[in-house]
């Protein structure tokens, strides 16, 4: 409580003094009392208080100065409660695991309670010793890879396993792992994809590494002790390529080709230790027998290539289906070439059933999201040099015309006459014949083409440049050749034993004479490395624009000297222009719908479409 | 640490050997501190928590035995008041991979430190603790070239919010 201060009037009755103090007017109306202080302000003897007074002659004690006495009063004390609260003292709870390294820095009572779970061996030998202060330590900042666990992971030991790994380039330079060259930032990305994951899809665009990645992932789980016999399973003519890729990725790794007689290859199939064995997709059906055997069971089966098992009913892709495999992974740079059928088949070997063909598009999108890593030149490479497209309409000579038109004329009229004897196979032929004549004219062997190509390959071979040339035939490869002996023509195709391939290309890319090669789009158009070309010709056209591609990218890809360009070749007003316009038009309408999805824009051409080009109907089928 | 609007304080502890590969890992449950806690320590409140609770529990329940914690919550340095750890704040822009208006890191009240910089690293410690730049320099100095002291709080960031998703939804 506040103390009060009491005013009085020294001679007033204590009811006077109240009317004062109070200041209750109403009972003196004729006295009015001004103060701007407050009366505690006011001491003893002092008259601070202006009084006026208004004379009513009768008391004289008005004359009297105030007296103001000043008194304190002490509050009256109070109880004061006491109100006990408990503060919580128990600490967080808490949840953790131990990493199987840890057990070097427990002490010994508690080692033993380190619990060996399935994660002990999964990353224990990737790193050793450091000795690592080679390396600066004002090293300048650089973006860090993790490896992110996969969305299908579900416990949360062993996501938290992987998220909480280093870096990936931080895992790799203390483990002492030596590259050829640095990888790039999106190449790590892609090695952190594969590795925690059992089921995957590295669909990169060609050129972008894909084999690198694989085999640099391998190396870090066999170095993890995670793996201990992987199958490659790739093309026949890819094999080298692999086994040449594997010594300059992980030389310390042996690599052994499923390859010999029966016998050889029956003794390589049960060697079980071996860490890494490559197999090719024909091989695999002749050894079918052998993969039977229950004792065969891979830690990781790769596969290459796999648009090979696109079509699931074909003995290739159930033979792959069935091998028996703890971890899937599946490379491919095209792994929707026709329609979305091709990935949901790609994903039978993955995780059967996963996908379902009445699933929409949007569905395989999101259903397949986790699973798939697909980057394209466009998006990682700002920095690699261009690639420029030429598409070159030459008129056919004379001679060709004439035997074009008459083809085509005489070819339709037949076709037309067919009825519903008409299929496929006999539009195919005709396209086939028209195609041939729009690359040499049958009975002069005059050829608009060869003609553009012999005028181009001058001044590449004069500036020193070298220059693929694709088609589809090799009697059109054989015909090329000979009137361009002068650029050292070097020829790579079916007819070229496998193991005199290796040595094409070798004399190709060192021989300084050798400024041309010739392929086919079937052995040339994958995995070859011929970054140091600089020109390409399409002589004539593949039905997918994704086999094309391929081929492209054996130029254009990471390491290419400079600018690739690529000339296309059509002979106008043909068959081939037609087919060029037709894949245009459904690349354009594949690239505005499907944007995101990146999907069916390789797609060639549909049975209705083959028919179009002639302006043939699709013949109805007979009701059974 | 982390504060979250709704969920509360919540932190995780992760130790590394020399190459920076995990060894043990650590992390609480989100708590809230009641009404009377609040009140009681008014602004240390988060020193109280981050420190004395969550930090304490965090080293209490590690097997194993560090040689120095850093933190990179100055809230969590009262730890050093509670155990014998010697706990220093990386006084580093680090980098965040997740963070929104709800999921933060905590405040502290501003304590008397003591700051050190060694190797290319600043530090700061609780003026009284028993932190000495040659303790820090002969710690630091055992860490493999490529330790970068800052990455592995993204991994503790990502490791956390991957045990408590509902703050990544935040």
């Amino acid at each position: 409580m506040k103390p009060f201060t009491r005013i009085g009037d020294h001679g007033l009755n204590e009811q006077h003094a109240q009317g004062w103090a109070g200041i209750e007017f109403a009972d003196y109306p004729r006295l009015a009392i001004h103060s701007d202080r407050l009366p505690g302000a006011v001491g003893p003897g002092t008259t601070a208080l202006p009084v006026e007074f208004y004379a009513t002659g009768w008391q004289g004690m008005l004359d009297r100065s105030f007296v103001v006495d000043v008194a304190t009063q002490a509050p009256e004390s109070l109880d004061v409660q006491v109100i006990p609260i408990r503060l919580q003292s128990k600490l967080p709870k808490t949840i953790g695991f131990t990493f199987p390294e840890a057990s070097d820095f427990l002490p010994p009572a508690t080692k033993l309670e380190t619990t060996a779970d399935k994660s002990q061996n999964r990353m224990d030998n990737v790193i050793t010793n450091d000795d690592a202060d080679q390396e600066s330590k004002n090293k300048s900042k650089r973006k860090w890879t993790r490896i992110k666990p996969p969305g299908d992971l579900v416990k949360l030991e062993d996501r938290l396993y992987f998220v909480l790994q280093p870096p990936l380039e931080s895992l790799l330079s203390s483990a002492k792992l030596e590259f050829p060259f640095e990888p790039f930032p999106y190449q790590f990305e892609g090695i952190a994809f594969l590795f925690p994951r059992e089921l995957a899809i590295l669909a990169d665009e060609m050129g972008l590494g894909k084999t690198m990645q694989a085999i640099t992932t391998v190396r870090m789980l066999l170095l993890a002790g995670q793996l201990r016999n992987v199958l490659m399973v790739c093309p026949k003519p890819l094999v080298t390529n692999w086994v040449r890729e594997f010594k300059t990725w992980a030389p310390e790794i042996p690599v052994t080709v499923i390859e010999g007689d029966s016998v050889k290859r029956n003794w390589i199939w049960g060697q079980h230790t071996a860490p890494v064995r490559i197999a090719n997709y024909e091989l695999l059906m002749r050894d079918r027998a052998i993969l039977d055997d229950p004792d065969i069971h891979f830690d990781l089966v790769i596969l290459d290539e796999a648009q090979r098992i696109k079509n699931r009913n074909s003995t290739t892709a159930q033979i792959v289906r069935a091998l028996p495999r703890s971890r899937s992974w599946a490379l491919t740079g095209t792994p929707i070439e026709n329609s979305v059928e091709d990935l949901i088949n790609i994903f039978e070997f993955l995780q059967p059933g996963y996908l379902r063909d009445d699933m929409t598009l949007k569905a395989i999108g999101q259903a397949t999201r986790d699973y798939i890593l697909r980057r394209t030149k466009d998006k990682v490479l700002t920095e690699m040099p261009p690639k420029m497209f030429r598409d070159e309409e030459l008129d056919l000579t004379p001679s060709q015309y004439d035997s074009y038109r008459s083809a085509e004329d005489d070819g339709v009229v037949q076709l037309a006459g067919m009825g519903e004897m008409l299929t496929i196979q006999h539009v195919f032929e005709l396209v086939l014949r028209l195609k041939q004549i729009c690359n040499f004219d049958p009975s002069t062997g005059s050829s608009c083409k060869l003609e553009r190509l012999e005028a181009d390959m001058e001044e590449i071979a004069a500036s020193g440049h070298k220059a693929i040339v694709f088609s589809q035939w090799v009697e059109t490869l054989d015909r090329i050749a000979q009137p361009l002996q002068r650029f050292g023509p070097m020829e790579y195709h079916g007819r070229v034993p496998s193991k005199k391939r290796d040595g094409v290309i070798k004399q190709f890319k060192e021989d300084p004479s050798k400024h041309l090669i010739l392929m086919s789009y079937g052995a040339g158009s994958v995995g070859l490395n011929l970054q140091f070309c600089q020109y390409v010709f399409l002589f004539d056209r593949w039905w997918n624009p994704a086999v094309e591609d391929q081929a492209v990218n054996r130029a254009h890809r990471i390491g290419a000297a400079g600018p690739v360009t690529v000339t296309r070749m059509m002979a106008a007003n043909t068959i081939e222009q037609r087919i060029h316009n037709v894949l245009e038009e459904k690349r354009a309408l594949f690239n505005q719908l499907f944007a995101d999805v990146d999907a069916p824009r390789n797609a060639g051409l549909s049975q209705q479409e083959i028919f179009g080009l002639f302006n043939l109907t699709t013949p109805r089928k007979k009701a059974a | 640490m982390r504060v979250h609007a709704e969920h509360g304080y919540f932190g995780g502890y992760l130790i590394v050997n020399q190459l920076a590969r995990p060894l043990e890992f650590h992390c609480t449950m989100p708590i809230k501190p009641s009404r009377a806690q609040s009140l009681l320590y008014g602004p240390t409140i988060d020193d109280f928590v981050c420190g004395e609770q969550i930090a304490k529990a965090l080293v209490t329940k590690a097997k194993i035995s560090p040689d120095l914690v850093i933190t990179d919550s100055l809230s969590a340095l009262a730890v050093s008041l509670v155990s014998d750890v010697l706990a220093v704040k990386l006084d580093a822009e680090l980098p965040q991979s997740e963070t929104s208006e709800k999921l933060c890191l905590p405040k502290s009240t501003n304590h008397e430190l003591q700051r050190f910089r060694v190797s290319k690293y600043d530090f700061v410690a609780l003026a009284n603790s028993s932190v000495t730049e040659t303790r820090l320099t002969q710690i630091l100095d055992q860490l493999s070239a490529n330790f970068e002291i800052t990455e592995p709080f993204q991994r503790v960031t990502e490791a956390l919010l991957e045990a408590h998703p509902i703050a990544r939804a935040a």
